[in-house]
């Protein structure tokens, strides 16, 4: 009994020892592969974070290739230097260093930097690039560098050289120099935007309507009902009932509009639409005859876009049997609608009630539209004495309408018409001819000018006069 | 009773053979795992060393904003920005391929530079400047980060 439970024991102690060993050797390889996953999070993580460096480097490296700053000008003024520099890139620049070198043969001086803390926009021209005192050298000769936060260095030579090819920008858009009234037809949006670029940034030339004064249009023009029934013009007519043309009766020439009376019988006759939905007034006249029609057996209504409203009863005249003369000057503004119409109703209750409509004419009185474009645009202490004087326009987006340019010619005291039809992209002109002193103006103005019911806007990127003169 | 006997013998070896198993098992694991350990870490930290410099060479700029010649004394002094994310050390100058020795710099060699500041670095160029020609100038930082500019005398 005891031998076999010893053996009972063992078998299930020796069971149990391999059991552990397992465990045990389980339990390292787990170890192993714990260890060796931590290391690839880590090394994931570290790579992870190399890249985002990396990322954020490149992009640096991309910015400080959109940077670029131009000195306008570089000048003392009482013994202070004023740098005067343009942001002509695409990035805000922050300017951090100022060096003043001396480069002649024999420099007096050393090369000096001096810290400078100053925050250029886009497009930006800003004065007094300067926080700190520097000694003044004016009329020496010294290179001057602007250095930026993002590793990129302008330089310029001062004095100023002197200049072989000048980008003179456009300066204003506030002359009126052929003295017409209005000055300006059509707006600018931005007119900035022509004064820099080509950029992407535009200015928006928008045509005005300068339509003025009232004009009378003829929508039914002396209507006497002789040749085609219901009338086709200004499109067709309807009749209902016993509206005809008849030739008993007629006021102008041969025929006119007639009803047949009789006991029960109706009917209206009515023009087509008539669009006056830009009059000011609606002039209509036409003749008109009953013979025995009673009150409200003969009613003239007119039709709003919505309903009929009753306007005369033509039948309550005691005046039978002859022409009777109808003419209103509509003013009220319902009826200025592009679907306003006349009618004719006759509704009669015996033989003879009959009525007649003849040589009707309906006149609408509105302001005509007229989209024109008229802008200036003039330079101020313009270099005109170089031998090569050019005006170039950059376009973008051109509306349907084509956009002229004129040019002022000062001595004929004229505009030099259609020097330029603007396209997209670039537009370039020779205007030395024009380009006679320190003054020049150019005109922007539509290609139609008359009748013209389209309101067009141009694109303009930049304008400026590229002038220089051949080196010898 | 002979046979009990033999039977708890064969019982005793067994317990015997599964401890062996498992010392055996326990140290081969062990070395193992001491063994994987020291392999990973090894590895490891070589890698992170490595992308630790790779990542502070990435973020280090330089550039060479002017260079001047000191006729005089016959100095060159080239100014160097350092426009990068960290401070950096200038720690060799080559005109020409030729290496600027270390006793030849007056200035600016071994000094660190922070971000967005400037450093001027003196020496006698090991090449003699001749006025009106051009040479190459690499300067070199402590991480190895180069900048090269072509400079006429």
């Amino acid at each position: 009994m005891n031998g076999e439970a010893d053996m009972w024991f063992i078998g299930k102690l020796s069971r149990d020892k391999q059991g552990v060993g397992s465990i045990v050797g389980a339990v390292f390889m787990l170890l192993i592969l714990l260890t060796g996953f931590t290391h690839y999070i880590v090394n994931v993580n570290v790579t992870e974070i190399y890249n985002e460096v990396l990322q954020d480097m490149g992009e640096l490296d991309l910015k400080r290739n959109k940077e670029n700053i131009e000195f306008i000008s570089v000048t003392f003024n009482d013994d202070t230097l004023n740098i005067t520099a343009k942001n002509s890139g695409s990035y805000n620049t922050h300017l951090i260093w100022l060096g003043i070198f001396d480069e002649t043969s024999s420099p007096t001086t050393t090369q000096e930097y001096y810290k400078i803390d100053f925050y250029v926009n886009p497009a930006e021209t800003v004065a007094n690039i300067l926080n700190v005192t520097i000694p003044t050298f004016e009329g020496q000769e010294r290179v001057i560098q602007l250095v930026t936060e993002l590793g990129n260095t302008f330089t310029y030579s001062y004095p100023e050289e002197e200049n072989t090819s000048i980008y003179d920008f456009v300066d204003n858009n506030t002359s009126n120099i052929d003295e017409s009234d209005p000055s300006d037809k059509g707006t600018h949006v931005f007119f900035s935007a022509q004064k820099a670029g080509p950029d992407g940034i535009y200015d928006n030339l928008t045509e005005a309507n300068t339509g003025t004064g009232l004009t009378n249009t003829t929508l039914i023009n002396q209507e006497s009902f002789e040749d085609d029934w219901p009338p086709l013009l200004p499109s067709v007519w309807s009749a209902t009932g016993r509206w005809n043309k008849e030739s008993n009766e007629a006021y102008d020439e041969d025929n006119s509009a007639d009803f047949d009376g009789g006991n029960g019988q109706a009917g209206d006759l009515t023009t087509c639409d008539l669009d006056c939905s830009d009059a000011e007034a609606i002039y209509l006249d036409f003749w008109y005859r009953e013979n025995d029609a009673e009150a409200n057996e003969f009613l003239l209504k007119y039709f709003n876009g919505a309903d009929w409203n009753d306007i005369y009863d033509l039948g309550s005249s005691e005046s039978e049997d002859e022409w009777l003369h109808y003419q209103d000057k509509i003013t009220d503004s319902q009826y200025f609608k592009s679907t306003f119409k006349i009618r004719w109703t006759a509704d009669t209750n015996e033989n003879n009630d009959d009525c007649w409509v003849d040589f009707v004419t309906v006149k609408k009185e509105a302001s005509p539209i007229n989209y024109e474009l008229d802008l200036e645009a003039q330079w101020t202490s313009v270099d005109y004495d170089e031998d090569n004087e050019w005006l170039s326009i950059f376009c973008a987006e051109m509306g349907n309408e084509p956009l002229l340019v004129d040019v002022w010619n000062s001595s004929g005291n004229d505009w030099q018409e259609d020097v330029l039809t603007l396209s997209e992209g670039w537009n370039s002109i020779d205007v030395s001819s024009y380009l006679v002193s320190s003054t020049f103006t150019i005109r922007f103005r539509g290609g139609t000018e008359t009748a013209d019911t389209n309101q067009d806007t141009w694109e303009i990127d930049t304008t400026f006069l590229y002038l220089w003169t051949d080196e010898p | 009773m002979s046979k009990s006997f033999f039977r708890d013998k064969r019982g005793v070896s067994e317990i015997v053979a599964s401890l062996i198993i498992l010392l055996i098992v326990s140290v081969a694991g062990s070395v193992l795992y001491a063994y994987s350990l020291s392999a990973f870490n090894s590895s490891g930290s070589s890698f992170l060393l490595q992308n630790n410099e790779r990542e502070e060479r990435a973020r280090e700029q330089l550039l060479i904003t002017t260079v001047w010649w000191n006729v005089s004394n016959d100095y060159l002094n080239i100014t160097i920005l350092n426009y990068g994310k960290i401070e950096l050390v200038i720690d060799a100058v080559y005109i020409d391929g030729g290496q600027v020795l270390a006793s030849a710099f007056t200035d600016g060699k071994g000094e660190t530079v922070a971000t967005q500041s400037l450093v001027s670095v003196k020496f006698t160029s090991p090449v003699s400047i001749v006025d009106g020609q051009n040479y190459e100038i690499v300067a070199v930082s402590e991480r190895g980060s180069r900048y090269v500019v072509y400079w006429e005398a």
